[in-house]
């Protein structure tokens, strides 16, 4: 909880200002004063106890957004970690690892004035995760300046790569900066899955109209856009685009928007699921005949909650619980933390905090000195090569980066790949790829109606 | 153009957001009219509705007018304590009204923030909403909409009518209208005005509250569910008058329909704008709102 | 002759170290009409706003009928049979003539008979208001208000009024018709303190004077000690 901070403090020089104005309120002042420190001392909740000295130890700065909107992602990836670096007891051979949270709070501002607070008081030797991409944007910069190495960035969106490949030298900290690759590796397979469809005959839309929606963020447009240009190719024709505010919960004047440019499919994404959840239920309520594309549904574990039998026949991607080690991994996380993980955040971060707990084992070795200075070595030299890759995960067969790819891992089948499911009474059924399907893409019954 | 079954479609997805807004706004005026205080802690009175709501609903299976119910009465009696533990203390060493407002702000902002990390320390970062209240769904016309909606739409059409009648007909009713219209003249003929403040801002809790926990299944229960309805609250209070209760319902749909309308024909990241275009517009016209022509805070008369 | 009101040596002020009253003595005998009087600023309406309680004493003592009352909650000043009727009318604007009248009978709201009782005596009293009853007290003209506010006063049957300025910005007849409502209340049996500019009316229809200089009393006497009232206001200037 460190999110308060930094506001509360600016609040205070506004107060000595009015003191001088009206010194007679100086009671008043001290009043409101003290509430104010006592928010304050909530709010910071421990943030000082934390701080410590570096001493053959190393310090993992792990990047999430653990208050504000997206607070539910953030608490799965912290959790992630903390298993993580637990089951190897905060150890990478004399050193000590200590895991501190820098919270983005879903804002840039806020993410570089933590981080910057991360590096300069606890002296962070290496940051990971995160999970929004105009987080990531700004905290490259950041990683330039205090030459910190940054791994497995949750953030998706193409603007990391094109800044990244603006000067590769100067972002080379985010050489493996992304563990989640630009939304259009992954959102052609739905494209593929609709057309598929289409050419064996088993779909016959009434009209190729697709409407693309999304929040309002790099994500959501990234998403809407690539998926956009790669259903214009498939010959569909794109009626609307509506990117909304994160929080939105009201979606009835887009329904009717919808119904009245009688589109067959709606395509988008959201990571607020009282929002997505919100969308899917109302689609249903106001009788939207399309097929529903929720790209992220299913990324928070309570989605089913929240959206119900609504969400029957939507279309998602969503990395399985498909190995035996994913499904220990769920069982434990769940007894830990009472709350049930989902794959794309939990099950991600897990994968990301073992790769990295892989390379700084790797910098132990090589050099004997694990600091930000050698772990960028070994980023460099060995995981943006693909020599150092990833087999071990619970979610993708192999975490691999190439020199063609970063900051993307490689997409591709026995890689980095995300199967198409489609809901049934809340579980997924693989529908796509091929090979790994567990059941036919269903018309959903409305649409025939 | 707009057909005339979209247009029906469009009316009632307003009329539906009018009755929130109508709601949450109620109680912002209110609080802002008797006791001078803008308060930014609105939100998360609503957002403790919600959780209220899905506790009873769900946790304790209680049937949902119930939880309804139960939102209401906790809310008030929530309103009630902080009333007591923040603003009377503060209220007691305040000589100068000048320097009420900015602290009082100070002050809600401060609760804001409190209750939103209280929260999120005792109920996590959890979603945790509903499904529905109720299945199921009318089809008129070819306009659907869902039980849920149709009855969260009541609900805010009766609490706010009752609510009015309140204030018009009872004696405890018109000594709040009082104390906002002249408190001076409150005190002069013996209203306390330490319980009337308490009464007030219970009752504006209540009625955020309820707005909470009726719309659960259109939002669920979250840490920081209260900033919306906290800026629309706040356009509808700014747009109407500051202070200026009765004509809330209109300001409401006003915005609301400016709301749906943006959303439909020019799309939904731009509804905000509209609203606040027009609120602008009509701040530069009309400073003191679109009815606002002599009801204002109490101390600024 | 029983004291209804004693003030001994009142200190009073906005701010801790400037006070307006410095030691103001003052009795007001039952039934009496007992004036104040003074030039601007001398602190008449101040010493009106602490026997109320709108301000508290920094030192001295206020009673009524022997109880003291320094520092009173406002509120609480009513029930003890105390209505102040500020210069600046204080009238619920926005509610009709009849409710002000009600939320004056605020502390007896228990008895709805005799709330209805008292409105109907104000109506005597005031025939014009019974005419005006369904209208919003803010469209009454000035003398009207000051009906209106007088009357909502009489709700709670008070034994004393403080009366700031009653007849501030009203045309010479209604001023006129003003002073002899006080008479009339005077001669109800009521006590009533009263503080006015128009000092030849008020040494007119008062029992006893109080003349106070920068916070501090300067003479008193009975009526008739003032009856040169030229004398005296020369005095003052």
């Amino acid at each position: 909880m460190i999110k308060e901070r930094d506001e509360t403090w600016r609040f205070l020089p506004e107060i000595y200002l009015i003191e001088e104005v009206y010194p007679l309120e100086r009671d008043t002042l001290q009043f409101s004063g003290l509430i104010f420190l006592l928010v304050l001392t909530i709010a910071l909740g421990g943030f000082f106890s934390e701080t410590a000295v570096a001493q053959d130890k190393v310090t993992v700065g792990v990047i999430g957004p653990f208050t504000g909107p997206n607070a539910r992602v953030g608490s799965e990836i912290w959790r992630s970690y903390k298993m993580a670096f637990n089951e190897i007891d905060n150890q990478i051979g004399d050193y000590k690892v200590e895991l501190v949270k820098i919270d983005s709070e879903s804002q840039p501002e806020k993410a570089t004035r933590n981080y910057t607070q991360a590096v300069t008081r606890k002296g962070v030797d290496v940051t990971t995760f995160n999970w929004h991409s105009s987080v990531s944007v700004a905290l490259m910069d950041m990683a330039a300046k205090y030459e910190i190495p940054h791994f497995f960035g949750g953030a998706a969106t193409q603007v990391i790569l094109d800044k990244y490949h603006e000067e590769p030298e100067k972002y080379q900290y985010y050489d493996s900066g992304k563990f989640w690759p630009t939304p259009r590796k992954l959102s052609i397979a739905y494209v593929t899955t609709l057309t598929e469809a289409v050419e064996v005959g088993d779909w016959d839309p009434e009209t190729k109209n697709v409407a693309i929606y999304g929040e309002n963020t790099d994500w959501g447009r990234s998403f809407g856009n690539s998926i956009a240009e790669q259903f214009e190719d498939a010959g569909w024709e794109v009626v609307s685009k509506d990117y909304f505010e994160m929080q939105k919960t009201k979606f009835y004047p887009l329904l009717q928007k919808w119904q009245d440019k009688k589109v067959s499919v709606i395509a988008g994404t959201s990571t607020v699921p009282a929002s997505f959840a919100a969308l899917v239920k109302q689609a249903r309520e106001v009788g939207l005949k399309s097929l529903v594309i929720a790209d992220g549904l299913g990324w928070m574990g309570e989605w089913y909650d929240l959206a119900g039998d609504a969400s029957d026949y939507v279309l998602d991607q969503i990395p399985q619980w498909a190995s035996q080690e994913a499904k220990q991994f769920r069982e434990r996380f769940e007894k830990e933390w009472d709350i049930e993980p989902s794959s794309s955040s939990s099950g991600l971060a897990y994968d990301g905090a073992n790769y990295l707990i892989k390379i700084l084992r790797k910098t132990n070795q090589l050099y004997g000195e694990v600091n930000s200075e050698n772990i960028q070595k070994v980023n460099h030299y060995l995981v943006r090569t693909g020599d150092l890759t990833f087999t071990e995960g619970i979610l993708m067969k192999e975490y691999k980066y190439t020199p063609e790819t970063v900051p993307d891992p490689k997409v591709a089948k026995d890689y980095y790949i995300y199967p198409v499911i489609q809901y049934h009474e809340g579980e997924g059924t693989v529908i796509w790829p091929q090979a790994w399907a567990e059941g036919e893409f269903e018309i959903p019954p409305y649409m025939e109606e | 153009m707009i057909s005339g079954q979209s247009l029906a479609s469009l009316l009632l997805a307003a009329i539906v957001r009018a009755g929130l807004y109508t709601l949450t706004a109620t109680g912002l005026s209110l609080i802002f009219g008797v006791m001078n205080v803008p308060n930014f802690a609105h939100g998360e009175l609503y957002m403790i509705g919600a959780y209220i709501a899905v506790f009873s609903f769900a946790g304790l299976n209680l049937p949902p007018l119930v939880a309804i119910l139960l939102a209401a009465i906790l809310g008030f009696i929530l309103g009630a304590i902080i009333e007591k533990s923040f603003f009377y203390p503060l209220r007691q060493r305040s000589k100068r009204r000048k320097i009420w407002i900015m602290n009082t702000f100070l002050v809600t902002v401060g609760l804001s923030l409190l209750l939103k990390n209280l929260i999120q320390a005792i109920a996590g970062t959890k979603y945790r909403g509903i499904d529905s209240y109720w299945q199921g769904g009318l089809k008129v016309a070819g306009i659907s909409i869902s039980v849920d909606r149709l009855v969260g739409v009541a609900i805010a059409a009766v609490v706010v009518l009752a609510f009015w009648l309140f204030l018009q007909k009872t004696t405890i009713g018109k000594a709040i209208r009082a104390t906002a219209q002249d408190e001076t003249g409150a005190k002069v003929v013996g209203i306390d005005l330490n319980n009337i403040h308490t009464l007030t801002f219970a009752l504006s809790a209540m009625l955020a509250s309820i707005a909470g926990a009726s719309l659960l299944s259109l939002n669920p229960a979250y840490p920081t569910m209260g900033l919306m309805p906290l800026f629309s609250s706040w356009f509808v209070v700014i747009l109407v008058g500051l202070g200026n209760i009765a004509s809330i319902p209109v300001g409401a749909l006003i915005i609301s329909l400016i709301e749906t309308f943006a959303a439909y024909s020019v799309g939904s990241g731009w509804q905000r704008l509209f609203s606040l275009a027009l609120i602008i517009i009509i701040l530069l016209f009309k400073p003191r709102g679109l009815f606002g022509s002599d009801v204002k805070g109490v101390w600024e008369r | 002759m029983i004291d209804l009101l004693k003030v001994e040596d009142l200190v009073v002020g906005y701010y801790e170290d400037i006070n307006i009253l410095q030691g103001v003595n003052l009795e007001a005998e039952k039934q009496d009409i007992t004036a104040v009087l003074g030039p601007n600023g001398v602190g008449k309406s101040t010493l009106l706003k602490s026997i109320c309680g709108f301000l508290t004493p920094n030192s001295g003592s206020i009673s009524f009928k022997g109880d003291s009352i320094s520092g009173i909650e406002p509120h609480k000043a009513i029930s003890k049979g105390l209505v102040y009727l500020p210069q600046e009318l204080t009238l619920f604007h926005r509610m009709t003539v009849r409710e002000n009248l009600q939320l004056g009978g605020w502390t007896i709201r228990g008895d709805k008979e005799l709330i209805e009782k008292r409105i109907e005596e104000n109506f005597e009293r005031f025939p014009i208001l019974r005419e005006k009853a369904g209208q919003h007290s803010g469209n009454l003209s000035g003398g009207q208000q000051r009906m209106v506010d007088l009357g909502r006063a009489l709700m709670s049957n008070p034994e004393m009024l403080l009366v700031d300025e009653p007849t501030a910005g009203l045309a010479p007849n209604l001023a006129g018709e003003m002073y002899d409502r006080l008479i009339s209340l005077s001669d109800e049996g009521r006590t009533i303190l009263l503080v006015d500019q128009n000092i030849r009316k008020a040494i007119e229809i008062s029992d006893y004077i109080y003349a106070l200089e920068l916070g501090k009393n300067k003479t008193q006497g009975p009526r008739e000690e003032f009856a040169d009232v030229k004398e005296v206001i020369k005095d003052w200037l």
